[in-house]
C-alpha cells in the first residue's frame, strides 16, 4: 500500500509539473502581459519598460523557472492590479470556497446515496421514477435560474434567508442547496445503476439465502461493492467546487475563488490565474489520489493489484 | 413420517416481452427429513427456478403459484419475510453453482461465514468465530486463521465451494439446496465436494435437495431422483427404481447419453420447445422416438408403483424393450 501511495504520488507530482509548465506557456503566448499591465493608453515605450521591469522580456524558460523556485517556497508572486500578494488573495477567499464545497458535497451524498439506493431495489416504481424526475430536473435547470429563484422565494418573499455574502451559516444555505443540486444528478444516477448492477450479482442472492435482514443486504454486501465509483466521482465533483462557482458566487455576491479566477482571467492577472490553475489541479490530483487509496482500502482486488 | 417440504402443482411464470415464460408447469415435490432427492435435467429445464422458489428468491419478475407449498406442515405462500429470513439458515440453506461470484469481493471469508449465525441470535461473534473454525477445519479449507481472514479471490474454486457450505452449515438447516454445486469445477474437485456432501449430509442428519444435469451423480447420491423436462416432472421414484426401471422416453435416452469408457457424452438430438403460450400435450414429443399422434393431448401420469411414477403413453416396460 505504501509503495502503492508512493509511486501514484510521484506521477501526480509529474503531472502538476507539466501543467503548471504548459499552463505557463500558454498563458504567456497568449497575450501581451505587458501591455494589458500597462492599460489601453500606454505609450510603446511605457510598454517597453514594464517589460524590462517585470521581467517579462527574459526567455520564457528562465521565466518558468524563477516562478517555479518561488512557487516551491510557497511564493506566487503579486496580482497584477490587486498589488497584493497571490498567496494572501487566495487564503482570503479559500475558506468560504471550502465550505461551500464540502458542504455542498455532503448534501449531495446524503441525498443522493439513499435516494439512488431505493431506486435501484425498486426499478420502475413511483420512487424511481421520482428520483429519475429529480435527477432530470436538476441537470436541466440551470444554477442561475435556481439561484435566482431561491432568492426570490426564500429570500425576498419568506424573508427566512439572508440574500447575499458569506456572514453567517445561513448565509450558506442557499449557495450549498444550489451547488449540492447541481452535483446530484450525476451522483444519485451513478447510485442507482451501480446499485442495480450490484443486485443482480450472485454474492446478494447468497446473502439473502442466509437470512439476514435486507438493511445489512443493502449497506454491507450491495453498498460496500456499489460505492467504489461513487467515491471516485465525489472526488472529482469536489475537486470542480472547490475551483467555485462563478454563477453561485456571483448570484450570493460571495468573494470565493471562482469569482476571483474569473475576474482575473478577465483582466489578464497572469500571477493569480497561473496560480488558481496549480491550485485547481493540485486539488483535482490530491483527490483522485485519495479516491484510489480509500477505493483500494474498500476493495482487496484492488488492493492486492496495487502491491 | 410427514415431509419437511411438500409442494404441488408448483408454477412459475416470468413475463416478457415476448409473452409469458411458463417455466415451471405444476411439478409436485416432498423431501423427507435427512434423505438426498436430486433433481436432475437439460439446461433451462427449470431446476434452478424450483430451488429459487423453495428458497423464495425467485427473480422478481416470477409470478410462483402453488396448490400446496408447506414447510413442516406451515403455509410457505403465506410466509412473511420475517418467517423466510427464519427459515433461510437454521431450516433452510443453500450452495450455489458459481463459487467464483457467490461470495462477496469485498468482505472476509470469516465475516461472511458468521452472520447467518450471529444474525439469526446462535450465539455471539466469539462462538461463531468457533464454529465457524470447526466447520472449515472439517471440510478442509486450512490454515482456519489465516482463511478467515482471507477475501474470496485469494481462493481456488474448490476451496469457495468448501467455504460455501461451512457458510451453509453454521445455523444446522434440515435442508440445504445445492444448485450444480460442481459444474463450474474441475472433475477431481468435483468428486471431492460431492463425497464431502454426501458426508456432511449424514454427519448433520439433514435432507439434502441435490440439483445436477449428471445422472452418474445422481445414482452416487440421492436416495430419490426426479426428472424434469420442459417445466415439468417427467419421471419420479427411487433412484434404485427409475434408474434401472425408467418408464419415460427421456430419463432412456438421458441413460443412454451417459459417457463410458469408451464412448464419449452423446447428446439427445433436437432442442427443448419454447414454453409460451398454451402447451398441451408431451413437450417431448418433438424428440421422442416413440412419438405418435395422442401424444399431443394432455398426458397422464401413471404409476410404477412404490412412488415411482412418470408421464408418458407408453406402458412402464415398452421403452425398455
Ligand atoms: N430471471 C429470469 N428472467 C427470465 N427468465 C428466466 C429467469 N431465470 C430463469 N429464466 C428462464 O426460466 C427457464 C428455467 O431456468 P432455470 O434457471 O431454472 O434452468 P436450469 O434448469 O437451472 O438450467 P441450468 O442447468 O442451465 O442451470 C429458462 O428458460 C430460463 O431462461
Ligand atoms: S408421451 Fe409420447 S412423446 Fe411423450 S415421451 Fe411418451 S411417447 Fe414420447
Ligand atoms: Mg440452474
Amino acid at each position: 500500500m505504501a509503495a502503492y501511495v508512493r509511486s501514484k504520488v510521484i506521477v501526480s507530482l509529474l503531472v502538476l509539473f507539466t501543467v503548471s509548465l504548459v499552463g505557463f506557456a500558454l498563458l504567456h503566448l497568449s497575450g501581451d502581459l505587458a501591455a494589458t499591465l500597462a492599460g489601453e493608453n500606454a505609450s510603446a515605450e511605457q510598454i517597453a519598460e514594464l517589460r524590462h521591469t517585470m521581467g517579462l522580456d527574459r526567455p520564457l524558460l528562465a521565466q518558468y523557472a524563477s516562478w517555479l523556485a518561488d512557487a516551491a517556497r510557497g511564493d506566487f508572486g503579486l496580482s497584477f492590479f490587486a498589488r497584493e500578494s497571490v498567496l494572501t488573495m487566495f487564503l482570503a477567499r479559500i475558506g468560504t470556497t471550502a465550505i461551500l464545497a464540502v458542504s455542498a458535497l455532503i448534501l449531495a451524498i446524503a441525498v443522493s446515496l439513499p435516494l439512488g439506493m431505493l431506486a435501484a431495489v425498486r426499478p420502475n416504481s413511483w420512487l424511481d421514477w421520482m428520483v429519475s424526475g429529480v435527477a432530470l430536473s436538476g441537470q436541466a435547470l440551470p444554477g442561475f435560474f435556481l439561484a435566482l429563484m431561491m432568492i426570490s422565494f426564500f429570500g425576498v418573499t419568506l424573508r427566512w434567508l439572508p440574500i447575499s455574502g458569506s456572514a453567517t451559516p445561513l448565509h450558506y444555505v442557499m449557495p450549498v442547496v444550489v451547488l449540492a443540486i447541481g452535483a446530484i444528478p450525476a451522483l444519485m444516477r451513478l447510485t442507482r445503476s451501480g446499485m442495480m448492477e450490484v443486485l443482480e450479482q450472485d454474492y446478494i442472492r447468497t446473502a439473502r439465502s442466509k437470512g439476514i435482514s435486507s438493511l445489512r443486504v443493502m449497506w454491507k454486501h450491495a453498498m460496500r461493492n456499489a460505492i467504489l465509483p461513487i467515491i471516485s466521482l465525489s472526488a472529482v465533483q469536489l475537486g470542480t467546487l472547490l475551483g467555485g462557482s462563478v454563477i453561485v458566487e456571483s448570484v450570493f455576491a460571495i468573494d470565493g475563488i471562482g469569482l476571483l479566477t474569473y475576474r482575473s482571467i478577465q483582466r489578464g492577472d497572469f500571477p493569480v490565474v497561473q496560480a488558481m490553475l496549480m491550485f485547481v489541479s493540485a486539488s483535482y490530483i490530491i483527490l483522485t489520489l485519495l479516491a484510489d487509496v480509500i477505493n483500494a482500502w474498500l476493495d482487496p482486488r484492488l488492493r492486492q493489484k496495487s502491491q | 413420517m410427514t415431509a419437511l417440504l411438500d409442494i404441488s402443482g408448483l408454477k412459475v411464470d416470468v413475463p416478457g416481452r415476448a409473452g409469458t415464460l411458463h417455466a415451471i408447469r405444476g411439478i409436485d415435490l416432498s423431501i423427507g427429513a435427512g434423505e438426498c432427492f436430486t433433481i436432475v435435467g437439460e439446461s433451462g429445464c427449470g431446476k434452478s427456478l424450483t430451488a429459487m422458489s423453495v428458497l423464495g428468491l425467485l427473480p422478481r419478475a416470477a409470478i410462483l403459484s402453488a396448490e400446496r407449498m408447506s414447510w413442516k406442515g406451515q403455509d410457505m405462500r403465506r410466509f412473511s419475510r420475517r418467517q423466510w429470513a427464519n427459515l433461510h439458515g437454521p431450516e433452510i440453506a443453500a450452495i450455489f453453482q458459481e463459487p467464483m461470484t457467490a461470495l462477496n469481493p469485498v468482505l472476509t471469508v470469516g465475516e461472511q461465514i458468521i452472520e447467518s449465525f450471529v444474525h439469526h441470535r446462535l450465539g455471539n461473534r466469539k462462538a461463531a468465530l468457533a464454529r465457524a473454525g470447526e466447520l472449515l477445519e472439517r471440510v478442509g479449507v486450512v490454515p482456519v486463521e489465516r482463511r478467515l481472514a482471507q477475501y474470496p479471490h485469494e481462493m481456488s474454486g474448490g476451496l469457495r465451494q468448501r467455504v460455501m457450505i461451512a457458510m451453509a452449515l453454521m445455523c444446522q438447516p434440515k435442508l440445504m439446496i445445492a444448485d450444480e454445486p460442481t459444474t463450474a469445477l474441475d472433475v477431481t474437485t468435483q468428486v471431492e465436494i460431492l463425497k464431502l456432501l454426501k458426508e456432511l449430509q449424514a454427519e448433520m442428519g439433514m435432507a439434502l435437495l441435490l440439483i445436477t444435469h449428471d445422472l452418474g451423480v445422481v445414482a452416487h447420491m440421492a436416495d430419490r431422483v426426479a426428472v424434469m423436462y420442459a417445466g415439468q416432472i417427467v419421471e419420479t421414484g427411487s433412484v434404485a427404481s427409475v434408474l434401472t426401471r425408467s418408464a419415460h422416453p427421456y430419463t432412456s435416452a438421458l441413460l443412454d447419453c451417459l459417457p463410458t469408457r469408451d464412448q464419449p457424452l452423446t447428446p439427445i438430438p433436437g432442442v427443448v420447445p419454447a414454453l409460451f403460450g398454451e402447451l398441451e400435450g408431451c413437450m417431448f414429443r418433438n424428440r421422442c422416438r416413440f412419438a405418435r399422434e395422442a401424444c399431443a393431448d394432455p398426458v397422464p401420469a401413471r404409476s410404477v408403483g412404490e412412488g415411482h411414477v412418470y408421464r408418458c403413453l407408453l406402458e412402464a416396460n415398452e421403452v425398455a424393450a
